[in-house]
């Protein structure tokens, strides 16, 4: 690398004056090489660039970095700062100037090229030549230039943006028109052992236990109905398959209402065991006894949700596997327990890994579950700050961010979540046969 | 009695803040320089061609009431340049994240506590109240309900309409047959068993041992903090120091406000219905009241409406029929000695004054406030001043039944609605504790509403063989101290 830019600025100090010129101003060099068009159009983005900094792309900039110097006063009228405004400014201003420095570079290389032809006595290219080699041998380049700016406007800045947020003081008091400013607390809230730290702990753990036993119990339930519907003995297998498929087909929230109504304490549930001469049980109440009650009820809910389409995704692939192998096992004496460890398991693993993995996120995420099922309550005989026993991170974000204004905590959590479930689903990826044996199967 | 009680109550208000309809005379009030540069945007000239946004009450839209005072509003000024319609977002708007971006609404209708958690980030403008003609027509109480403070001096973010508290609903057709000889020791015309709550309770007994009209005397949501903090308040809790303003001193504990936390416990235990511990019960209890479940509940007088149309909705009303028979009173009194069976029930009522006291509610002003990014700051305020008019008070108790916060208006209608001249008289005398007006107070409830499941499902954790968490006084306080921590630690830990 660093050859590499000794050799870049060795280049550049032989290189002509021309060259010189258009690292000065873009575009210079070129119309000194009678490039015109390409001059003209390297010379109209060095001038937008440069009307954008001086009118107000240096101010964003400075803006990014002070969140703004002077306090509002809306009631005397006095104009002030907008730290979130000016956050999000600002990176638009970081990211134009990126943009800048990519075009003059390019703008750059481009003279420079032009020079070493000029050297060698080929005469510099014309625009239209430029066209043809924009198309042809560097199409990798023009095709992916307009997506590659696409993603970092519409998917890269709000990411960034939302990284920034969890590195400064906004929220709760510090909101507009009061001023932000860059910190570090919200991370120094969720890592200490306060209790926003002891809180973020136990979510956490119960979140992993969470995304893990949803994901293998969807896949347990809906791999067991697809095979149980596959036998040949079973009689009007269209009629058993589409009641999976009714549930699958109605919102989740109207299922998920229906529940909470269901194991409410006026449900029907305890009115039968209050009329049984049996005690209610307070299955989704905020109270002790509830905690395992409610995660059980959640993760019953969530099979409900989730099992038919595993069960019709994985329905779908065992069509596919080849039933010699079976007669093969039997031959040699294998037991239909070892014919589904051996040939159905990992032939269903090996084409589901990739999905696995998105309903393994999808469940770390799954913010409706709990939400529908259990809102509005603390679990405080357990020191649970602002969260319930059965709230998943997401949920703990939302309270926070959303009921009560804690911008940057929300986000700082965010991350921690995006860090989290990327690691585990890059590391199970990688590890799974899917992605190790990409050939056998194929 | 209860016309006796109107008159009395019409008289005190007619003497303390003047009767009639008449536009009173503006005040005059001395302002101090800083007031004056506040108010510079109120020039009283009328900004031409503005459309005043007005995002208004779920109720209040649904039950036409908006759709009048917009078009009688628009009648009025339709000479001067100005009109106003109604925003069609959710009534719980968030004025700091849409107002700066041009989104929210011009004008404000909603409860102080919500209206006031923006005036002190300066998202609500201070209103000139000292030129208005309802200046003195509304109680400085209700007034504080909107006070907020710029260096030292204070400002009023909103005008005060109507007052909110809770009042005890029964359906008069429910009655024991005979109560008037059975309960009503004290012969004056109103069933004991609202008188106090003692004596409910042991009416209440009766009920759950059958034979009576109804299933359950006293049924209610005991672990909504609105309503239930009353009975911590009435011995002595309060939420914040210094009126309401001061976050760092949190009073749930105070006093002996654990007796009224034993209280609700008790209740708890008579109702013997795990269905009070769930919110649904608010929406259920309209139906209930209506289908003879319940005899009475506590609940605020602007779903009146809402049993009206369970009562209707069962086919043994007709509406006029349930009109006059759904009554909504003042609480019961507590006992003095905070247990609801130390007492006789009959002795309660024929000693009120040695063995009770007042019970005291939460309550909450509603009222308008206009937002600091308005464009059109004086057609705001001249919708507000319309709004808040002694007419459209008139009005919107008609349309909605609620109790106005205005002296000549509420003295008017309480001659045909005692429950007006009630919550007025509540509220004049201190025992409608009115909710803090600063952002702070959003932590109260979650961790309260915890704290209630809590004692509340208590009485259940010995038959269901677990120890018993709130058995004597000290654990309640114990109870109590730690939700103060809890909501202290949601104040602090945040800031």
């Amino acid at each position: 690398m660093k050859q590499k830019l000794l050799s870049a600025a060795g280049a550049l100090r032989r290189s002509p004056w021309q060259v010189k010129l258009s690292m000065v101003v873009m575009g210079l060099g070129q119309l000194c090489y009678g490039q015109i068009v390409k001059g003209l159009f390297y010379l109209l983005c060095f001038s937008v660039f440069l009307f954008y900094f001086v009118s107000r792309g240096f101010t964003d900039l400075v803006g990014f970095f002070t969140l703004g110097t002077r306090e509002e006063n809306l009631w005397l009228g006095i104009a002030g700062d907008n730290s979130l405004t000016m956050l999000i400014l600002g990176l638009f201003a970081i990211f134009i100037l990126i943009f800048a420095i990519v075009i003059h570079i390019s703008n750059v290389k481009d003279a420079l090229f032009t020079a070493r032809q000029a050297e060698q006595g080929i005469p510099p290219r014309r625009f239209r030549q430029s066209l043809q080699t924009a198309t042809d041998s560097k199409f990798h380049v023009s095709a992916l230039s307009f997506p590659v700016l696409g993603v970092a406007m519409f998917s890269i800045l709000p990411i960034v943006f939302m990284i920034c947020i969890a590195f400064t003081n906004l929220g709760g008091d510090v909101v507009y028109p009061k001023l932000a400013s860059w910190s570090l607390d919200s991370w120094r809230k969720i890592l200490s052992l306060g209790k926003l730290g002891g809180t973020f702990v136990k979510i956490l753990g119960w979140n992993v236990l969470w995304a893990i036993l949803s994901t293998l119990l969807n896949f347990a339930i809906g791999l067991g109905m697809a095979l149980l519907l596959n036998k040949k003995n079973v009689k009007g297998k269209k009629i058993w398959r589409a009641f999976p498929i009714l549930a699958y087909a109605i919102p989740g929230f109207i299922s998920m209402l229906g529940f909470k109504y269901l194991f409410s304490q006026s449900g029907p549930i305890n009115y039968y065991l209050d009329e049984a001469g049996m005690m209610r049980i307070f299955f989704l109440t905020n109270d002790a006894s509830a905690k395992w009650w409610a995660r059980g009820i959640g993760l019953f809910v969530n099979a409900w949700i989730s099992t038919p389409s595993i069960m019709l995704m994985t329905t779908g692939i065992l069509s596919n596997i080849n039933t010699d192998l079976y007669e093969a096992a039997s031959l040699d004496g294998a037991s239909p327990f070892q014919q589904f460890r051996k040939i159905t398991l990992p032939f269903v693993l090996f084409s589901t890994t990739p999905v696995l993995i998105g309903q393994f996120v999808g469940n770390f995420n799954n913010f409706g579950i709990f939400f529908f099922l259990r809102d509005g309550v603390i679990s405080n005989y357990a020191d649970y700050f602002l969260a319930s026993d059965t709230d998943l991170l997401i949920n703990w974000l939302y309270k926070l961010s959303v009921d009560n204004n804690y911008y940057a905590i929300g986000a700082a959590i965010s991350l921690v979540i995006f860090l989290i479930t990327a690691a585990l689903s890059l590391t199970v990826y990688v590890r799974s046969a899917a992605f190790r044996q990409e050939d056998t199967y194929q | 009695m209860k016309r006796w009680i109107a008159v009395i109550l019409c008289l005190c208000l007619g003497l303390l803040w003047g009767c009639g309809s008449e536009e009173a005379e503006t005040p005059e009030v001395d302002t101090s320089d800083l007031y004056q540069q506040v108010m510079a945007r109120f020039d009283g000239k009328l900004e031409q061609g503005a459309v005043v946004k007005v995002l208004e009450n779920d109720t209040a839209v649904e039950l036409g009431y908006v759709d009048q005072l917009i078009t009688a509003f628009n009648e009025a000024y339709k000479d001067q340049g100005i009109s106003a319609e109604r925003m069609n977002i959710d009534q719980y708007s968030d004025l700091a994240t849409d107002g700066p971006y041009g989104y929210g609404p011009d004008v404000w209708y909603q409860a102080n506590d919500i209206l006031m958690k923006y005036a002190d980030k300066q998202h609500l403008l201070p209103l000139p109240i000292y030129d208005m003609e309802r200046y003195e027509q509304i109680p400085q109480s209700a007034w504080d309900a909107y006070a907020t403070d710029m260096k030292g001096e204070t400002f009023y973010c909103g005008i005060p309409l109507n007052v909110q508290s809770g009042m005890l609903y029964y359906i008069e057709s429910m009655l024991p047959e005979n109560w008037q000889q059975q309960w009503d020791v004290n012969q004056n015309g109103t069933p004991d068993f609202f008188e106090t709550y003692t004596a409910l309770y042991a009416y209440s007994q009766l009920c759950k041992e059958g034979g009576q009209k109804t299933q359950y005397g006293y049924l209610d949501e005991t672990v909504d903090t609105y309503f239930m903090s009353g009975y911590l308040m009435t011995y002595g809790a309060y939420i914040f120091g210094s009126n309401g303003t001061d976050p760092s001193d949190i009073g749930l504990a105070a006093g002996e406000s654990y007796k009224g936390a034993r209280m609700i416990r008790q209740w708890a235990g008579q109702m013997n219905n795990t269905e009070i511990l769930d919110s649904a019960f608010s929406s259920a209890a309209y139906q209930y009241l209506a289908d003879g479940v319940m005899l009475c509940t506590v609940t605020t007088p602007d779903v009146s409406r809402m049993f009206l149309r369970s009562m209707v909705a069962t086919g043994n009303w007709t509406q006029e029929e349930a009109e006059k028979d759904l009554k909504m009173i003042s609480v019961p009194r507590l006992p003095r000695s905070a247990d609801l069976t130390a007492d006789r029930w009959e002795d309660t009522v024929t000693d009120l004054e040695a063995l009770t006291v007042e019970t005291a509610m939460m309550g909450g002003i509603n009222g308008y406030g206009i937002s600091a990014y308005t464009k059109c700051p004086n057609a705001s305020l001249a919708f507000v001043e319309f709004a808040t008019s002694y007419a459209q008070a008139l009005q919107r108790h008609e349309y909605l039944g609620v109790a106005p916060a205005r002296a000549d208006a509420a003295a008017d209608i309480s001659r045909n609605d005692p429950v007006v001249g009630i919550l007025f008289d509540r509220l004049d005398r201190g025992l409608i504790r009115i909710m803090p007006a600063i952002t702070e107070i959003g932590q109260l409830w979650t961790p309260a509403e915890s704290f209630l499941i809590d004692l509340s499902t208590d009485p259940y954790r010995q038959e269901r063989g677990e120890a018993l968490l709130y058995e004597t006084d000290e654990d309640i306080k114990a109870g109590l101290e730690r939700l103060v921590s809890q909501i202290r630690d949601a104040i602090e830990t945040l800031a």
